[in-house]
């Protein structure tokens, strides 16, 4: 078939490119470390509570954040769909900027907010709120409050994006039948928009449980995370096996999410799908 | 202006067949319609003429050469599509320059021509507007100006009245064929819509399942089909089963009916056996209602009426087993129930072996 | 039409979270233009200083700058062709495995960038004598891939490919039905994932990180080591530069392409 040798072609730089470049590398360490060193690594993460720590650590950040940006973002997300023009490109920068500017830039912004000679603490001591500053940075809070800042932009854009996508004429027969306001969101709205609301969460998890830069500048460096661990153990501690373990750890983790996202939700989506938006 | 022609065209997808060994010839100037449901083969064919689709086996011909191993780009043929395919990104003039700028010529020429055809399609000074700005209508014709500018040898046109409303259809098919004629380019319609394909074409060619199943011109398949399958699709309405008889003196035969006996004349039974088992097929309009029984005239009741304005249809049952809709001028009075008297002339029945 | 008010709850949520997004980035603001070392509110003057010493020399902020941007352009460039094609191949096509094609294109995504750090340090040092630049360029033109190819394919899959048909019956070879009719009815997407991956590459941390020499660092990695070393409004002050960068990109988007693309 000529159509699918031509979709051969087309593919094929970019699938060499990932094959030699990312695919290979990944698999060929991978194998190379399980031969040499077994599952040792492996099991020496899981049984040493250090380690442990830092993953529950990482989850717990995780979930922490993502229900945050989720229950601040739902409604700032129907707000900006639900908004007439002008003001919806003014949100929409608003939103985007901040998710352009880098990591490090905002993790700063944060520090000299929350720092100990921070501003909040300017604030709160000149005022006489508090006789001693509040200790926020290099604790795990600043590190959430900072995922969060990160995170929210990317919730809001994939529920602005089911939101807007949602017929309005479903809110109207809803009207129409009986339904108020309150009944029509829980009953019809909600429920549409909970592709949205999935495909965030995960996002939103997945890009926190990776996260680097965050955790580093304002967890502090006794602070730990899995990815600023993997980091520490090849600059600082050296050990190559503790940090191949803790990022094929990491790695399954995230797959793990997905696949069971994609298991628990294909059939739920399948039905989704009607009407307009089908 | 070209002749074309397809000798034994046909177009497999694994293991189904879309187009059957079919044969065709299309003289220069001719517009011929391709009429059939979905799936019947149509667009494949289309597209296959157009070269989007290579053949399975077979070949096709433009003016004596075949021109299946020759790329769409170099067919030189004018394609209209149905949904228009307009270039969002580009205005109507550079829409209809486009084939133009293809061909290489200068501005001044492709100015010249484009100007030509939006005067042709009537669409005169719309020159900078983008296709979101026009009318449907509008679209339409930039689509077939745009078809048309590059003076291809065929016009291929895929539903080219299927998106417009009744009015605008009216308006198009008067100036489609008037358009073709005046340029003389062999065209080829594709539509599901017996109604167009009479309207517009030199001859008809019903398909289905690949297959041709009738050829000929509007007037004798629409009134002449040569299968049930052919009449059903060319709208006859009614269809009644019976044994047909021998042959009477006065050119007729009669075909019993149920409890009724009608006749067909002897020219349309042509070919059937006396006893066969016959299905015969009327349209609405032809049927009539009488004041009382008689030849040819069957009794039932009124089941329900439509009023369609110019004319009102009937559903009359208990003449035969199945229903029988005549069609009446103007506004007719009718109460559930009511009693009426449908005549079938012999010279509007057409007869089919039973399948 | 029943005109849809929101209710005010929504109303103020949405202008906290606006507020707590734009706090920190109107805070470096402010700071970058203070006089003392120490960021204090009310400031206490006002002073060019700090931007003075971002271009100086011995902070290497230029040249980090150069290297982010050189790697940044780079890698987008080679993954706006590879990603188009694959885009391409994925939509225009209806075969078994689309799918599967599809998420291998966007595979990166799935992977923690220091984890595929990690296996390139590894291989690197197996291998041995990989140029700095070539180190870090390779792990970023894979990590921004997906989000080219997300973009493109999120425009593609509205694409009217009967245009295609159209064009050629035109006669317009495929070399020209892809760049006059195809590119530029695309070009929103494909302008979005090229803004996206660029911004992703140019803000990178942690692949960088593990990967640079001591002869190549990118900006963002300037940055932290001095902030670890030396806690001054210098940053403030590049801080600000970046996002006045940033929002002058974003305007141009908005006037270019219009800020749709990014909702998917």
């Amino acid at each position: 078939m000529k159509a699918k040798k031509q979709a051969f072609l087309l593919a094929l730089p970019a699938g060499l490119g990932l094959l030699v470049f990312f695919i290979v590398p990944m698999t060929y360490i991978l194998i190379r470390t399980l031969a040499e060193d077994g599952f040792a690594d492996f099991s020496g993460f899981f049984t040493d509570p250090f380690y442990l720590n830092i993953l529950w650590t990482t989850v717990r950040v995780s979930l922490v954040s993502t229900a945050v940006s989720l229950l601040l973002g739902y409604p700032t997300a129907y707000f900006i769909a639900r908004t007439h023009s002008r003001l919806k490109s003014v949100m929409m920068i608003v939103i985007l900027f901040p998710f352009l500017v880098s990591a490090v830039v905002r993790s700063y912004g944060w520090i000299v907010i929350l720092g100990t000679n921070g501003l909040l603490n300017q604030f709160l001591l000149g005022l006489g709120i508090l006789s001693e500053p509040l200790k926020i940075v290099n604790t795990e809070t600043a590190v959430v409050i900072g995922m969060i800042h990160l995170l929210i932009p990317y919730m809001i854009l994939s529920l602005v994006g089911v939101l807007q996508s949602i017929d309005p004429n479903v809110e109207y027969a809803a009207y129409s039948l009986g339904a108020g306001p309150v009944r029509t969101f829980c009953k019809v709205i909600f429920p549409l928009s909970t592709p949205g609301i999935i495909s965030g969460c995960v996002l939103v998890f997945t890009m926190s449980m990776t996260s680097y830069v965050t955790p580093k500048l304002l967890g502090g460096s006794k602070f730990r995370m899995m990815a600023t661990m993997v980091v520490q153990e090849i600059n600082v501690n050296f050990d190559w096996g503790a940090a191949s373990a803790i990022s094929y750890i990491l790695l399954a983790t995230i797959l793990a999410v997905q696949v069971a996202v994609v298991l628990t939700t294909s059939g739920y989506m399948k039905r989704m799908g009607g009407g307009k938006n089908a | 202006m070209a002749t074309l022609e397809l000798r034994k065209l046909t177009k497999k997808f694994g293991d189904f067949t879309a187009v059957s060994e079919m044969d065709l010839q299309v003289a220069d100037g001719e517009m011929i319609a391709l009429l059939g449901g979905s799936g019947c083969g149509k667009t494949t064919t289309l597209r296959m003429i157009a070269g989007f689709t290579e053949p399975y086996s077979g070949s096709i011909l433009v003016d004596g050469q075949d021109v299946s191993k020759i790329p769409p780009y170099r067919r030189n043929i004018g394609i209209f599509f149905q949904n228009y395919a307009l270039f969002p990104h580009m205005t109507v003039f550079e829409n209809v320059a486009f084939g133009l700028k293809m061909q290489k010529l200068s501005k001044a020429e492709i100015r010249e021509k484009v100007e030509d055809i939006l005067r042709l399609v009537k669409l005169p000074g719309m020159d900078n507007r983008y296709p979101r700005e026009i009318s449907g209508g509008q679209q339409q014709r930039v689509a077939l100006a745009r078809a048309l500018v590059t003076r291809p040898n065929i016009l291929l046109l895929d539903e080219p009245l299927s998106n417009l409303d009744a009015k605008l259809r009216v308006e198009m098919q008067v100036e489609i064929k008037h358009i073709q004629k005046e340029v003389g380019i062999t065209t080829i319609i594709v539509t599901h819509d017996h109604e167009e394909a009479v309207s517009l074409a030199d001859r008809v060619i019903v398909m289905n399942e690949g297959k041709t199943l009738q050829m000929g011109t509007p007037r004798e398949v629409f009134d002449h089909p040569n299968s049930a399958f052919v009449a059903d699709f060319m709208g006859f309405s009614t269809f009644i089963d019976g044994i047909l008889g021998a042959p009477e003196e006065n050119g007729l035969r009669p075909v019993l009916c149920g409890g009724v006996t009608l006749h067909v004349l002897e020219s349309a039974a042509e070919g059937l056996e006396t006893g066969a088992a016959c299905t015969l097929a009327i349209r609405s309009e032809n049927m009539e209602l009488v004041d009382g029984p008689g030849t040819d005239v069957a009794a039932g009741t009124v089941r329900t009426s439509t009023y369609k304005g110019h004319r009102t249809r009937l559903e009359v049952e208990n003449c035969f087993p199945g229903m029988v809709f005549p069609e009446v001028n103007g506004y007719m009075e009718t109460t559930g129930g009511k009693q009426v008297f449908v005549r079938f002339p012999a010279d509007r029945i057409c007869i089919y072996k039973k399948q | 039409m029943r005109e849809r008010r929101v209710n005010w709850v929504c109303t103020l949520t949405a202008v906290l979270v606006m507020l707590f997004l734009l706090a920190p980035l109107l805070v470096i603001i402010l700071a970058s233009f203070t006089p003392t070392p120490l960021v204090t509110f009310p400031p206490q003057g006002f002073s060019l200083k700090w931007y003075a010493n971002v271009f100086s020399a011995s902070n290497n902020f230029i040249s980090g700058l150069g290297n982010s941007l050189k790697i940044g352009i780079l890698a987008t460039a080679l993954d706006v062709i590879l990603g188009v094609l694959a885009a391409l191949s994925v939509c225009r096509y209806n075969f078994w495995g689309k799918n599967i094609l599809l998420n291998y294109f966007t595979s990166p995504m799935y992977v923690p960038s220091v984890a595929f750090a990690f296996v390139l340090l590894q291989v690197y040092s197996q291998i041995g004598g990989i140029p700095g630049p070539v180190r870090i360029f390779i792990g970023h033109f894979i990590i921004i891939l997906p989000y080219i190819v997300r973009n493109t394919v999120s425009v593609l899959h509205v694409f009217n490919w009967t245009l295609e048909d159209a064009a050629s019956s035109l006669g317009a070879n495929p070399a020209k039905v892809f760049f006059q009719i195809t590119i530029p009815i695309a070009k929103p997407g494909i302008l979005a994932g090229a803004l996206l991956a660029f911004l992703y590459s140019f803000d990178e941390v942690a692949l960088s990180s593990l990967l640079s020499t001591p002869k190549f660092i990118t900006l963002p990695i300037r940055i932290m080591n001095y902030m670890e070393l030396t806690f001054d409004p210098t940053l403030a002050a590049i801080s600000t530069l970046l996002i006045l960068g940033s929002l002058v990109l974003i305007v141009l988007m908005e006037k270019f392409i219009g800020l749709d693309m990014f909702v998917k």
